[in-house]
This record gives C-alpha cells, sequence and structure tokens, in this order.
C-alpha cells in the first residue's frame, strides 16, 4: 500500500469475511506526500463509490449552496438518495500510515500492518 | 414589477444578478504558502471547485488543483492510467496547457495574476471531472455462482484447489485455466460462468477447451457452472456447454451438482 501511495496511488480488492458475492474495493489516492490534506480514499463496491473521504479548504457547497463546513468529510453514497456529505473527525495526521489506519478503522477494514512497513 | 405588476427582465438587471452571484461563490484565503481559491465552477458531483494559487517567484505563479481532479475520478473507480480515459485526459491537458505532477495537475501563470489565467484552469478541471461520464462501468462478475460452487465443493468435502493451480494441460493448449480442480477418483476441472450479457462467443471458446481438454485427459470430467438470470443463453451456447460437458447445471441446482459430482467423480 505505502509504495503504490509513493507512486500517488492505490487500488485493491477487498476480501468479505462475510462472503458476501460482491466486489469491494479500496482507493488511496495522494495529492502530495508531505500535505496530508491532500489525501483522499474511497471504497467501490462492484466499481460504484459508496463511501469517500478527504479535505477541503472551503465549507462545501453543492449546486452553490453550503452542505458542510470546511475540514476533513465523509461522502456516505446511496444510490436511491444520492451523496451526502458530512463532516467527520479524524485526528491530527502526521503521514500516510495514519491516514490508512484511519480509514481502515472507519470503514472496518481489517488489515495487516508491520510497523516500519510504512 | 410593472404598474401592471408584470416582471421583465433587463438587461442591466441580470448582470447585477449574475455579477452578485459571482461575488458571493468567489472567495480567496490564504493557506500556508499559498492562496485557496473557490471558483463559480462545479465538478462532476455538482461541489464547487477550490485550487490553489502559489507563488514561485517575482513574475511567476503556480496554480495548482492538488491532486484533487485525478483524485476525483480514480476514486469514482475510473482508470486514469488506462488508454482511451489517458487520451482524453491527455487532449484535454494540452488544450488548456496544464502539466500533470503525478496526481497533481499544475499551470505557471505570470504575475500580476489574471483572471482570465485563474478561470481557464478552473474549466480544464471542471471538464475533466465530467469524463466520469464516459466511464463504463464494469459489470460486476457473477460471483455467487463461484461462492455456490464452492459452498457445494466445501459440504462434500471434496479435496479441491483454486487460483493458478487450478489449470488442465490440452493437447494443444499448455494450460487451460479453470476455477477449481477437484482431485477425487476422477478429477474434476470446474469452470463457473462469471461473466454476464451474451454468451455465444464465449462458450465457443470453451467448446474448443473442453475438447483440448479432453484429448489430453481422457478420463476428465468436464463441469460448467452458470447463472441463466444474469446470462443470455441462447439454444446453440446450452448445446455446446450440454454436448462438451459432464456436468452442465444453473449455480441453483445445488443438489444435483452434488449428486453429479459424487456419481461421476467421488
Amino acid at each position: 500500500v505505502l509504495k503504490d501511495l509513493k507512486d500517488g496511488g492505490f487500488r485493491g480488492v477487498l476480501e468479505s469475511q462475510e462472503h458476501v458475492p460482491v466486489v469491494l474495493e479500496w482507493v488511496l489516492n495522494v495529492g502530495r506526500l508531505n500535505e496530508p490534506t491532500t489525501f483522499k480514499s474511497s471504497l467501490l463496491l462492484n466499481n460504484l463509490r459508496v463511501r469517500g473521504i478527504d479535505y477541503h479548504e472551503f465549507a462545501q457547497r453543492r449546486h452553490f449552496r453550503e452542505v458542510a463546513p470546511a475540514g476533513w468529510h465523509q461522502d456516505i453514497v446511496d444510490p436511491n438518495r444520492g451523496t451526502e456529505r458530512k463532516p467527520i473527525d479524524i485526528g491530527r495526521l502526521t503521514g500516510m500510515r495514519d491516514f490508512v489506519m484511519r480509514v481502515a478503522q472507519e470503514w472496518n477494514i481489517e488489515i495487516e500492518s508491520e510497523e516500519g512497513l510504512f | 414589477l410593472t404598474n401592471f405588476g408584470i416582471s421583465t427582465v433587463e438587461a442591466e438587471d441580470c448582470l447585477d444578478a449574475l455579477q452578485s452571484f459571482y461575488v458571493k461563490t468567489v472567495e480567496a484565503k490564504s493557506v500556508k504558502n499559498r492562496l485557496c481559491i473557490t471558483l463559480p465552477l462545479l465538478n462532476a458531483d455538482g461541489f464547487q471547485i477550490s485550487i490553489g494559487l502559489e507563488q514561485i517567484s517575482e513574475r511567476s505563479a503556480m496554480l495548482t488543483d492538488l491532486g484533487e481532479t485525478l483524485s476525483f475520478l480514480e476514486c469514482r473507480g475510473i482508470a486514469t492510467d488506462h488508454d482511451s480515459v489517458k487520451n482524453l485526459i491527455d487532449k484535454q491537458l494540452n488544450v488548456f496547457e496544464i502539466a500533470c505532477r503525478g496526481r497533481e495537475l499544475t499551470k505557471l501563470v505570470n504575475l500580476p495574476i489574471e483572471g482570465l489565467d485563474i478561470h481557464l484552469f478552473g474549466e480544464a478541471l471542471s471538464g475533466l471531472t465530467h469524463l466520469l461520464f464516459r466511464h463504463e462501468l464494469i459489470q460486476a462478475p457473477n460471483v455467487h455462482v463461484f461462492e455456490n460452487v464452492r459452498q457445494s465443493l466445501e459440504q462434500m468435502k471434496l479435496r479441491y484447489v483454486i487460483g493458478a493451480d487450478a489449470s488442465v494441460k490440452g493437447l494443444i493448449s499448455k494450460s487451460i485455466q479453470v476455477d477449481f480442480l477437484v482431485e477425487a477418483k476422477k478429477r474434476v476441472a470446474i469452470k463457473t460462468v462469471q461473466r454476464r450479457g451474451r454468451i455465444h462467443e464465449y462458450m465457443e471458446q470453451w467448446g474448443y477447451r473442453w475438447i483440448d481438454a479432453r484429448e489430453a485427459n481422457p478420463s476428465l470430467v468436464r463441469a460448467m457452472i452458470y447463472d441463466p438470470d444474469n446470462q443470455e443463453w441462447d439454444e446453440n451456447s446450452r448445446a455446446i456447454g450440454q454436448r462438451h460437458c459432464e456436468i452442465f447445471r444453473p449455480y441453483f441446482e445445488s443438489e444435483l451438482i452434488q449428486a453429479d459430482l459424487s456419481r461421476l467423480a467421488a
């Protein structure tokens, strides 16, 4: 994950513990390695985005109407209800490892991590 | 409103309304070593686009999207390094003279800054996000067919391999990849039909493969499990399956699949 992120992005298939017959993919992206606020992540269910976490410097306006304050947001996407963008507290990030672990925790993704790997 | 209570539109009113909208919409603030600016433009999800501006010398500055645009596409399942998408992105970047550094899109501009430069950069980013609609979703494979077969094999306590190990030699093909290779009294090669939609060409290919596999392994039991609800099976495609497979059944006939496996392999 770290190596791919250093190249700018990671996209990998997750294994469902419930053996649910869907393809779950985890996408992580980095704009600038030294700026955690440029890190982004999303969760794809059969190639459709269902969750997203990213940072925005300004209050978020959809069709120019404010829907969320500035800062870290989580998008909750429901095909029937559209995208809901909510603020999320992900604490102070020091780097990629923090971000990966925090997103994994938020979305119940179990990852094997070794100290020093990140 | 006129004396008769009818609303009329004048050019000046329109101009005022638009200018007031732009004033309310456009914001700029200083964050660390850059200016962050919101633009009167939307991305493909309907959210307002914002960019960064970093001064790099007395006379030049760099506009940046901080990786927002390509990440926007990738986080929505688009492979931006795929040839067809990459060509479209490159074309747009060339037109607007934008450079790509990793995931970050940037453009060098002269100072003092021109509003036009900022707006055109934003237009380019907005346009790129709309590539989302040129993207064809990959149809989800019928993973449940695979899962159903796996459960049947587990219930029967049969020894099997999956992945790269699940392959058989053909007389012509060196290796024919299947989904399960069951090691029982007779070897059983099982292919689950996971693709959706039209199936005819696929079955023609598999008809050939099954003949090739059988010629190299005369005792091999060939099995194909499918999902009639999510696949377009015509008469010929079914006939190929029935002719060349000892077990050819829809995935939901688990009991019959198990009975076939007991009879032919166990």
